[in-house]
């Protein structure tokens, strides 16, 4: 694992690296409070323009680092510049949220909510705040009350498949993340989380279609490496498949024809080997499991060439 | 073809000031209608189909990537006969242009307002100004119906199609620079004539226009979903 | 960040193309002066035509973002925990609370808080069993 330590940075680098996060939406938030602590808040009015929407980020990471105090002067700050905005409003009951004051928090959105219809951010927080309480039924009940009227919110419909997930509902994290799907084709994540989520559905069908998911995300990112395990993991030409385990003692394995089975072989040879590439491609250094990982992958090779 | 000769000094004094004038003028009129009209307030069904309307389209286009089952599925939610979402929105009463409702009819007018009148005064200024020449000439020839478009003002039966009057310039400028304001002033600009009625962005829920639209689109939708093949391409 | 080259060189290559424009414009004059049909272009012009085009191209593609593949993938050098991530859907339930000495007092003021409701509700019963249930809460508090 490659550690900056972000208390060093330049000021230029601290800069675009906090622009970066905010863009692609990361959570780094302890990071994100060092370098504003140490290296931006030197001298925040040469942000310009840019600094608002530092200090919003800067004032979420710390809710989420606990730092309450931080958090308090940003929203200071933003309140200062911006007396009746609604955005700030928002980062107070977000800050509500965080000192577990969740009644006063949801007033707050409901307010915004009905003054500002439109804007389904403070919706989402509502949701958020059913969800930081556990509850995570109404929070789903909550989630589809949202989507009925927003319906092409990728980050809904995302949010919505995770919490399928952990109330262990496989078929309508599926629907959700196929709604996805259908709003951003181009994004390899959702194929790669549909081919697991297949997989972990089993059943024949459900695995010709992970297979036709992995091989799609290898499509769109070559780098893919989960894709590739996956696509050696559905390619297994035993048809050995562990779920299909039936009572009396019979595995049953897919019915495949030998053709298919060698076909099969063939891909995930080729999987190995891309695999094997790109691990020989990576020092010990960065990844210390990376010979025993090279072996392992041998030995399948072999096991599998030889069927 | 005869040609012409035109005093340079045409170019200089008629051709570029029409293009300029044309051109500040809608930027003049995106700034006031921006002070006159107010914002649109969006109802929540109005955003509501938007987005059924851009997830119809969506399904069409990247249905593909789902296996046969949950498309139609998806299909049968929206076009189903008596529950599914799009036919629900085509049996609603229509809502058309109801010139009895008052604040309808003040923003119809001001929108009408807004744009026929300078339309129709700069043009006769420019037709009085800049009467009494050609200006200028398109580079392909044209038939003989195009003479009444191009040449406003100039009563020559004998002059070619190619030739245009400076009011027709200034017609010609005024649809022309559309693109132009685009450029200068973003998409969502007031000088832009023809705004397009579709939803644009999903997040924003910008709306369908509640008085004339709904329906028509919903029915394009539909007849598209119905027709659309199922092939699972992956 | 464009070097000062490609720069020169797009700025140089427009003012050409500008140039050859005047320069076509003025030989069609030129011939319409001189009544000759018009043929074709002087070879120069059409050389120095092509020439500034290319240098244009050229130019232009140093000086615009690096090229994008056409179906581009924007997750593609992502981690599942940034292209995963719902940041509108962001709760502060996590571990920091548990490190933060601000936290601490929270959590010590809200337990004084709930000591103190259920003490008072407790007094209307017998003072002794209040005192063994004060006692045992105070316990369980410690834990």
């Amino acid at each position: 694992m490659v550690t900056t330590d972000w208390t060093q940075v330049s000021y230029e680098e601290g800069r675009q690296t906090l622009k970066k996060w905010r863009e692609c939406g990361v959570r780094r938030s302890e990071e994100v409070v060092e370098i504003w602590e140490h290296v931006i808040s030197r001298s925040p009015s040469s942000l310009g323009d840019e600094q608002w929407a530092v200090l919003e980020q800067v004032c979420i990471a710390s809710l989420d680092a606990a730092r309450v105090d931080l958090a308090q002067e940003c929203i200071d700050l933003l309140h200062a510049q911006f007396p009746n905005s609604n955005r700030v409003l928002k980062l107070k009951g977000m800050q509500l949220e965080a000192t577990e004051h969740f009644q006063k928090a949801l007033d707050i959105y409901e307010r915004l909510v009905e003054e500002d219809p439109n804007n389904n951010s403070y919706r989402k927080r509502k949701v958020a705040v059913l969800l930081a309480q556990g509850k995570r039924l109404d929070a789903i009940r909550a989630i589809n009350e949202y989507l009925k009227i927003f319906l092409n919110d990728p980050e809904a419909w995302l949010q919505l498949s995770e919490l399928y997930l952990l109330e262990n509902d496989v078929p309508k994290s599926v629907h959700c993340l196929e709604e996805c799907v259908l709003i951003q084709p181009l994004n390899s994540m959702y194929f790669r989380r549909l081919g697991d989520l297949r997989y972990t559905q089993g059943g024949a069908d459900n695995v010709e279609l992970a297979r036709a998911y992995y091989e799609r995300a290898l499509k769109i990112n070559p780098t893919d490496l989960r894709s590739q395990y996956g696509i050696l993991l559905v390619r297994n030409p035993s048809g050995l498949l562990l779920k299909d385990f039936q009572s009396n003692n019979q595995i049953a394995s897919t019915t495949k024809s030998p053709s298919e089975k060698k076909k099969a072989g063939l891909a995930a040879v080729d999987a190995i080997d891309n695999l094997v590439n790109r691990y020989q491609k990576i020092s010990p250094k960065s990844n210390p499991e990376s010979d025993g990982i090279l072996n392992c992958l041998e030995a399948m090779k072999v096991t599998i060439g030889s069927k | 073809m005869t040609d012409l000769l035109l005093d340079p000094a045409i170019r200089t004094w008629v051709f570029l000031p029409i293009v300029v004038i044309t051109f500040f003028i809608g930027i003049l009129r995106h700034y006031v209608s921006l002070l006159l009209m107010n914002k649109k307030k969006v109802e929540l069904e109005n955003i509501a189909d938007g987005q059924y309307l851009l997830r119809a389209r969506l399904l069409r286009e990247n249905g593909r990537f789902l296996p046969k089952t949950s498309f139609n599925a998806r299909r049968q939610y929206l076009c189903a006969e008596e529950t599914g979402y799009l036919s629900k929105a085509q049996q609603r009463p229509a809502k058309g242009p109801n010139p009895m409702d008052p604040s309808q009819m003040t923003e119809m007018l001001k929108g009408n307002m807004m744009n026929m009148i300078p339309m129709i005064v700069v043009g006769g200024w420019i037709n009085w100004t800049f009467s009494g020449f050609v200006t200028t000439r398109v580079p392909f020839p044209l038939t003989l119906k195009f003479k009444a478009m191009l040449q406003r003002g100039v009563d020559l039966v004998s002059l070619d199609s190619a030739w245009v009057s400076s009011a027709s310039w200034y017609f010609l400028c005024m649809f022309g620079l559309r693109s132009i304001y685009t450029l200068v002033l973003g998409s969502e600009n007031a000088a832009d004539q023809s705004k397009a009625m579709e939803d644009q962005m999903a997040m924003t829920g910008s709306a369908v226009n509640p008085q004339a639209d709904p329906r028509a689109a919903f029915k394009g939708e539909w007849e598209a979903l119905q027709m659309i093949q199922h092939q699972f391409a992956l | 960040m464009a070097s000062t080259i490609y720069r020169l060189i797009t700025i140089v290559s427009l003012l050409s193309l500008i140039h050859c424009a005047y320069s076509a414009a003025q030989h069609r004059f030129y011939l319409r002066l001189t009544e000759q049909p018009f043929v074709s272009l002087p070879a120069d012009v059409v050389a120095q035509t092509v020439i500034s085009l290319v240098a244009l191209i050229y130019g232009t593609s140093y000086l615009a973002n690096p090229f994008q593949y056409i179906k581009k993938d924007q997750h593609h050098d992502r981690t599942c925990d940034e292209a995963l991530n719902c940041p509108s859907f962001i709760t502060f339930e996590n571990r920091s609370k548990a490190m933060s000495p601000e936290f601490a007092m929270l959590r010590t003021l809200k337990q004084q808080q709930r000591q103190r409701q259920t003490s008072s509700r407790k007094e209307t019963h017998s003072g002794r069993v209040s005192e063994t249930i004060h006692s045992s809460e105070s316990t369980d508090s410690q834990e």
